[in-house]
């Protein structure tokens, strides 16, 4: 399968389908697409990240935390990969070796880490986890920054803007911090706490931003997670993304499911085109969810035969991974079927 | 009711309430205390909302973070009170939680295999009695049940287990007759 194809004649959200299944031997947790495309990284129960070779599925295992592994990041080298983990530990691996193992481990956090990302130019590495603090390391020697303390729970989300210049950190209670990456400061908030429940019943915290993402004009900033959370320890929730102005942080909207999904969304991703797509994910299954800006609910919805877990684009545009409590990673196709 | 101060917990300071920590179980350990420093014999406190079948990991932190801090601080006070040499503690709930993770990151309801913890009294510090198969699905070894654990909470306390007691003018065994205490358990 080239990954070359042209996705803006190609690609037809409505005619997506599963074109690849893989099988891992664990329940798999998270996933992401390496810069070039040409492998994707998994996170399973085992502990153990799974490095596929896109198309062809050939598998490496790569053995070093003692906990999963909540998030991936690459250094844009395309030879390093960055994985954190309920161990509270960051490792810095090769990216491309037949025999991984922990090229640096660091202790980056008290408590689980959730979620990593890698600034525009590849030189910072930003961090968040269940100590509510995100931190800031040098991409190169993995030497600690700084911290950025101000938030009150969990932060189980960061991203940098394309610019550079700030990045944002999303956090259990719903609150979207910005921050000056220059010095430190916070500059502004999204309000996002619809994406956060207290349950008094059963006096749980439920919810948080689980994933964001920026428009390809970078006008609009999406926050996803769930609302709806009747029983949260019964996973009686349905999902929901908030869609925010990035000038003025005013929401603009609230993409919601077509009927009842049953499920969280874990992580959403703009096209080019500033369609959105989502992995939809608890006990009604899974579903990948395409939104266009001006329309709540989802235009097409795609039924995945396990409940997803997490999901990444392909470099190409086209192409989308999930991956699913049944030991598969599935990737999916946004276009029609080839003729047989 | 003449003893009403006792269930008075804001009679207790301001520091106390603090390292109890200000939420329910908090405020539920530190009146524990007070009723058994007053002298009432049988107190029990719930900390509820483990049945997890979502997410089990997040929500178990937040609990355990609860239960922890108050639960600890009720220890260290009634052993620094000199308490616990004549005060039984159990920790205990009515069944466990399955070893497989659902596809929900949760856990299910398992009564096949899980523990109780027992401190104090006559209960030998750190031992660990029977264990489970190495996934956590059975027992392998020294399985007993509420029958046994019944003998050896009476027993602890310095109750002979063989006896019996009249409710309601019948006589009943104070526990199951077929079933005897852990006796490795008690010193």
């Amino acid at each position: 399968m080239p990954v070359s194809e042209d996705a803006s004649s190609l690609r037809d959200c409505r005619q997506t389908h599963v074109v690849i299944e893989w099988k891992h031997d664990r329940p798999l947790v998270t996933c992401r697409f390496n810069p070039s495309g040409n492998a994707l990284f998994t996170s399973a129960e085992d502990n153990n990240v799974q490095r596929w070779e896109f198309p062809s599925g050939k598998k490496v295992d790569y053995a070093g935390h003692d906990s999963w592994v909540r998030d991936i990041a690459f250094l844009p080298d395309n030879e390093t990969v960055v994985t954190v983990a309920s161990d509270d530990k960051m490792i810095f691996w090769s990216a491309t070796a037949e025999k991984p193992a922990p090229m640096k481990t660091i202790e980056a956090h008290k408590g689980w880490i959730r979620t990593i990302a890698v600034s525009p130019d590849g030189k910072l590495i930003a961090t968040g986890g269940n100590d509510n603090l995100v931190k800031l390391w040098n991409a190169a020697d993995a030497t600690h920054v700084r911290d950025l303390a101000g938030h009150d729970s969990d932060i189980y989300s960061v991203l940098f803007h394309p610019d550079g210049k700030s990045l944002l950190s999303g956090d259990l209670s719903g609150i979207v911090r910005q921050w000056d990456i220059a010095n430190g400061t916070e500059t502004c908030t999204f309000d996002a706490k619809e994406l956060h429940t207290y349950n008094g019943g059963q006096q749980v915290h439920y919810g948080g931003v689980r994933n964001m993402a920026l428009s390809p004009d970078g006008k609009h900033l999406a926050c996803c997670g769930l609302h709806k959370a009747t029983n949260p320890l019964g996973a009686v929730n349905e999902p929901l993304v908030l869609v925010f102005d990035w000038e003025d942080q005013k929401k603009v909207q609230s993409h919601i499911g077509d009927g009842a999904l049953k499920g969280i969304a874990w992580r959403v991703h703009y096209l080019s085109d500033g369609t959105l797509v989502g992995a939809s994910g608890g006990s009604g299954g899974g579903f990948l969810l395409f939104w266009k800006a001006d329309q709540d609910k989802e235009f097409h919805k795609l039924k995945l035969p396990d409940t997803a877990r997490g999901l990444d684009l392909h470099p190409d545009d086209l192409h989308l991974a999930t991956v699913h409590y049944d030991k598969t990673v599935r990737i999916s196709k946004m276009a029609a079927k080839a003729a047989s | 009711m003449k003893q009403r101060a006792v269930f008075d917990v804001e009679k207790e300071s301001e520091k106390d309430h603090e390292r109890y920590g200000k939420f329910d179980f908090g405020k539920h350990c530190l009146l524990a205390r007070r009723l058994l420093e007053n002298d009432i014999t049988f107190v029990q406190v719930e900390h509820s909302n483990y049945d997890t079948h979502n997410e089990n990991f997040n929500f178990h932190l937040e609990q355990l973070g609860e239960f922890d801090r108050s639960f600890s601080t009720l220890i260290g006070d009634l052993h620094d009170r000199g308490m616990l040499d004549s005060t039984l503690v159990v920790v205990m709930s009515e069944f466990g939680r399955t070893p497989r993770i659902n596809a929900r990151y949760g856990r299910d309801h398992w009564g096949t295999a899980w523990s109780v913890c027992l401190g104090g009294c006559r209960v030998q510090p750190g031992a660990v009695i029977g264990k489970t198969n190495d996934n956590g699905t059975a027992v392998a070894d020294r399985e007993v049940d509420h029958g046994n654990l019944f003998h050896t909470y009476l027993a602890a306390v310095g109750l002979d287990s063989s006896g019996n007691f009249k409710a309601g003018g019948r006589e009943l065994p104070m526990a199951d007759p077929a079933k005897s205490t852990i006796s490795e358990l008690l010193t």
